[in-house]
């Protein structure tokens, strides 16, 4: 199921109508019955997956919060089907179980071992059962995420009325992300863009390779940026200001920018429950950091090239912290007073970042990890 | 008809479709004006007129429905607080000499046994469980009261006069509306009379300067014994057509419900007190856009003293203003107004009066200019009758049209006031007034208590925490323990001292009187003691100094501009990378390894406080 299917748009109207039509009280247990019903409709087994996962979180809450190794062991447990399906996805045809799809079962799965952690950390409002379900089951953020965060999710829900200026913010959001997803990456890119490299450039010259890769990185922000919107236009309709995913991540100076704009709620997470409980039992930044960002790539696909990928970023990561402590930081000291020199800095910062991503991206937009070095060999006029 | 009432039944009649209540339940202009008349005629018929009626109850809509009829009616009423203790409840209602009364169940069970209520006839319980079903109106039991003269089931009076819109008597402006008790635990009550002219003035006063309309709603959480939640909430939103949002009584862990209740229900001003605007700096960033909604118009910061630092911290902090104000129980609630028009504004002073007189006056009684302290007198239709059957008391205070406050103030050239002290023996705490003689009182008459001082210390979230020494009899010698349980007993907590320190005897003059200034001076030195051992143990200020001068030296900024609450959120270079770096930079420092849950908990700044705190203490 997408977000241009017909069933979806569909939802995004009907949903915010009955949604505000029925009394408050009714509101949760609606939203929460709907998800049920789609879930069951499109994969039972994502439902009973997901009541699972809810049920869970709440135990661990409720009974675990204090145990640091029972949290753990929640933790991983929340895990595996996440794990398991990612794994699976791997080895269709090679005697793995026919591929049974679990819907948003990558950003249920990560919301509920935050849950979890934030349990142990006290990080969680006084709450209820009934707020862990309305959190978990929540349905804007069921197909795409942001992977977003209970105690935000909890304050909008006490707060939630309905706002005619919201609910217009909301509309804009779904208008500006159907707009990136069907125009933008689906029309301008894919159509006109790579069209035209396809139609007009000699077919594996490093031009087009180049060109090719600009315009898939390009692709893969608008279409990801334009699921976002959708989502959180959805939320706001529904009274929710659910967190931000994209904060201009091609217009960033360095890499270590780049990640703290793009996809900001799985590399915030990344950050608050990989890295620094790593960097804590370690006292090693760069292992934090590369671990954070291999998660970062396997949660996307247990592959080798989303592994390689995800090391790839996290060197970057590291390279650029080492750049900045030996160089980085007495280049900006010097130009601080010459604008000039400072716009054409941030520029080639902004162009090297943006590079060094889009080459990282050629890595995982072929199929293998052969084919993608191969691509990035014919690029750099290596094959 | 005094011109309250007629401004009562004018709301009811032009809001009818207007909800007035957001409380336990919601109620609508016209299901109040329906109870309202129900119970007006049932205080008609009771023959309530010029006489008292005590409402102890912590059902708000009880007690508005009550307190609405029974100034339609021309009663008048005594509102106390449900919460205290049966003594200090029957001290009042002695004094009060009511023939009605409106309490909770559980009150009047209490109160069975006192012998408080033998000349309180007409007695109405409100069942502490009701919840009206639909519009029926609150619940209230009839079942006739052990030892009681008349008893009433209220519900069967509402039901047979439900269809009766309200109505008033004729009721002179100068009639009484109210009687507050603002002293007299033990003995002695002050109860300050407002007249319907008095309160009508006032309500006036806050619709004009706080632009209040039909589409306005304001918060206030203050209790109703109280001014401050009688009159500059629900009275003020009844007469402008605002609805009133009360679902609960504010304690500090309502605070993050308070603030998300805000939005929810398009709050457009909150009346608060200054130790909640405090408090509202432990709220993490998830909290600072509270106020950030087209509707919201500012906050009101009455009863007690606004510290300017803290006064800017939250204008800065949520991006509001705070209307700071000025008044007492005896100008019916406020007389002096700090905004909300920029050039009535003017940060540390409580503003300027308005539809009221002010004058500073020396001892002698003579007029002061500007710059110089003396005592505030103030004047205006606003000012109370006197204090109920206290002649002595009201002749104290009143003095041709003239309140003296016994606050000393001074006002600035351009005519802005400010309190800098106090001539009257008052202790203000998070916005309630406690008299030390009444804490003495009840001290006094805890078994092995001999004597007891009452004096207050400031502090920096309550303005004032009223702190006291006793002496004790050494054949009893009750602990402090002992002596705050038996406190409780007798008088409500709010009341209880922060602090009770005993003594062998109190440092006194010549002619035996206690001498306040040594006393306090032994008292600070004991607690400057016990703060040093403190320190001592834990280095405590210093954890905190130190821990602020690392991260200002990795985050590159001002240790001025850290706070506890200081946060990724709310700090430009904090980042990941910044976040380990004090992590690490803290180890180094305190000589000791964060654990991974400690690490995962370091979120603000004063988690880190925290955590070194606790570790160098272990």
């Amino acid at each position: 199921m997408s977000v241009l299917s017909l069933i979806w748009v569909m939802g995004l109207i009907l949903v915010p109508l009955l949604y505000w039509v029925v009394p408050e009280r009714f509101r949760s247990p609606l939203l929460v019955a709907i998800t049920l019903a789609v879930l069951a409709f499109f994969s039972p087994v994502s439902a009973i997956l997901l009541c699972c996962a809810t049920i869970f979180a709440w135990i661990a809450y409720r009974f675990f919060a204090e145990n640091g190794w029972a949290i753990a062991a929640c933790a991983s447990v929340q895990a595996v089907p996440l794990v398991y399906f990612k794994a699976t996805q791997q080895f269709q045809g090679f005697g793995a179980p026919d591929l049974i799809i679990a819907i948003g079962l990558s950003y249920y799965a990560l919301r509920a071992i935050h849950y979890t952690l934030e349990a142990y950390k006290g990080g969680l409002p006084q709450h209820g059962p009934i707020d862990v379900v309305n959190y978990m089951l929540f349905l804007p953020t069921l197909l795409a995420g942001p992977i977003h965060r209970f105690p935000q999710f909890h304050q909008d829900q006490q707060r939630r009325r309905w706002n005619s200026a919201l609910f217009s913010e909301g509309l804009e959001r779904l208008l500006y992300g159907y707009f990136k997803i069907a125009f933008i990456a689906n029309v301008m890119i894919n159509e006109w863009f790579i069209g035209h490299i396809n139609d007009h450039m000699v077919e594996g010259s490093r031009s087009a390779l180049y060109l090719t890769m600009i315009a898939k990185g390009l692709n893969g922000y608008f279409q990801f940026a334009g699921y976002s919107d959708v989502a959180i236009g959805f939320a706001r309709l529904l009274g929710f200001r659910i967190m931000e995913n994209f904060n201009w991540p091609l217009v960033r100076r360095n890499v270590q920018e780049f990640w703290s704009a793009w996809h900001i709620s799985l590399t915030s997470w990344c950050r608050e429950y990989v890295y620094v409980p790593v960097f804590s039992l370690t006292r090693a930044r760069w292992l934090g950091i590369i671990s954070a960002m291999m998660v970062l790539g396997l949660w996307h696909e247990f592959t080798a090239r989303y592994l390689v990928w995800g090391i790839y970023n996290g060197a970057g990561i590291v390279a650029w912290h080492q750049w900045r402590r030996l160089a980085g930081e007495r280049i900006d000291a010097a130009i601080v007073d010459n604008s000039l020199a400072v716009r054409i800095w941030t520029a080639i910062s902004i162009l090297l970042t943006m590079h060094f991503v889009f080459i990282g991206f050629t890595l995982v937009q072929n199929e293998t990890l052969t084919g993608g070095l191969g691509f990035l060999s014919a690029l750099l006029g290596l094959a | 008809m005094s011109k309250l009432n007629a401004a009562i039944l004018g709301s009811f009649s032009a809001f009818k479709r207007r909800k007035y209540l957001i409380g336990a339940t919601e109620l609508s202009y016209a299901d109040l004006a329906a109870e309202v008349g129900a119970l007006g005629m049932f205080l008609e018929e009771s023959d309530l007129r010029g006489e008292r009626l005590l409402l102890i109850t912590a059902d708000n809509r009880a007690l508005l429905t009550a307190f609405y009829a029974s100034l339609l009616k021309g009663a008048t009423s005594v509102i106390l607080d449900p919460k205290a203790p049966v003594a200090e409840l029957s001290t009042l209602i002695t004094a009060a000499d009511a023939r009605g009364i409106v309490a909770d169940r559980s009150i009047l069970d209490a109160l069975q046994d006192t012998g408080a209520l033998k000349n309180v006839a007409i007695r109405l319980p409100v069942s502490e469980a009701a919840r009206p079903a639909k519009k029926s109106g609150f619940r209230i039991f009839g079942n006739k009261p052990a030892g009681g003269h008349i008893a009433d089931d209220l519900t069967t009076v509402i039901a047979s006069h439900a269809k009766q819109p309200p109505t008033a008597v004729d009721v002179e402006d100068e009639a009484i509306a109210y009687i507050l008790f603002t002293s007299g635990t033990t003995s002695n009550p002050k109860g300050v009379m407002i007249s319907h002219r008095a309160l009508h003035a006032q309500i006036q006063t806050f619709i004009n300067n706080y632009r209040l309309s039909s589409d306005t709603t304001v918060m206030n959480l203050l209790p109703f014994h109280h001014t401050d939640g009688l009159t500059q909430g629900a009275v003020m939103c009844l007469l402008s057509g605002s609805t009133f949002v009360r679902p609960y009584a504010f304690t500090p862990d309502m605070l993050p419900q308070m603030m998300d209740d805000l939005y929810k229900h398009s709050v457009s001003h909150l009346v608060t007190v200054p130790s909640v605007l405090a408090l509202t700096k432990s709220l993490d960033s998830g909290y600072a856009e509270s106020f950030d909604y087209p509707e919201f118009k500012f906050i009101i910061s009455t009863a007690a003293y606004l510290d300017p630092r803290l006064w800017q911290a939250c204008e800065e902090r949520f991006g509001i203003q705070i209307v700071n104000v000025y008044g007492l129980t005896e100008t019916v609630c406020e007389t002096m107004y700090c905004g909300p028009g920029a050039k009535e504004r003017r940060l540390g002073s409580v503003g300027k009066p308005i539809d009221s007189l002010a004058k500073i006056v020396d001892d002698n009684g003579t007029e002061l200019g500007d710059e110089l302290d003396g005592e505030l007198l103030v004047a205006g239709d606003h000012i109370m009758s006197g204090y109920f059957n206290n002649p002595d008391a009201t002749a104290e205070v009143l003095d041709d049209g003239w309140f003296r406050t016994g606050d000393i103030a001074k006002r600035d050239t351009d005519g802005f006031y400010y309190i800098v002290g106090r001539k009257k023996d008052l202790i203000i705490t998070g916005g309630m007034n406690i008299y030390p003689e009444d804490v003495n009182g009840v001290l006094r008459s805890i078994p092995g208590v001999l004597d007891a001082v009452t004096f207050a210390l400031p502090d920096p979230m309550w303005g004032e925490r009223a702190v006291s020494c006793v002496t004790c009899d050494s054949s009893v010698d009750p602990s402090v323990e002992t002596i705050t349980s038996e406190f409780l007993t007798r008088a409500s907590r709010q009341k209880l001292p922060r602090e009770i320190l005993k003594l062998d005897d109190f440092p006194r003059g010549p002619a035996g009187k206690v001498v306040m200034s040594e006393i306090k001076a032994l008292f600070i030195r004991q607690l400057s003691q016990q703060e040093a051992q403190k320190e001592q143990t834990a280095d405590e200020g210093d954890v905190e100094a130190r821990i602020y001068s690392i991260a200002a030296g990795i985050l590159g900024c001002e240790t001025q501009a850290l706070s506890n609450e200081s946060e990724a959120e709310t700090i430009a270079n904090w980042t990941s990378l910044s976040h380990v770096e004090m992590t690490l930079e803290l180890e180094k420092a305190f000589g000791f390894k964060f654990t991974p849950r400690e690490i995962m908990k370091f979120r603000r700044l004063g988690d880190a406080v925290d955590i070194v705190r606790k570790r160098t203490a272990a």
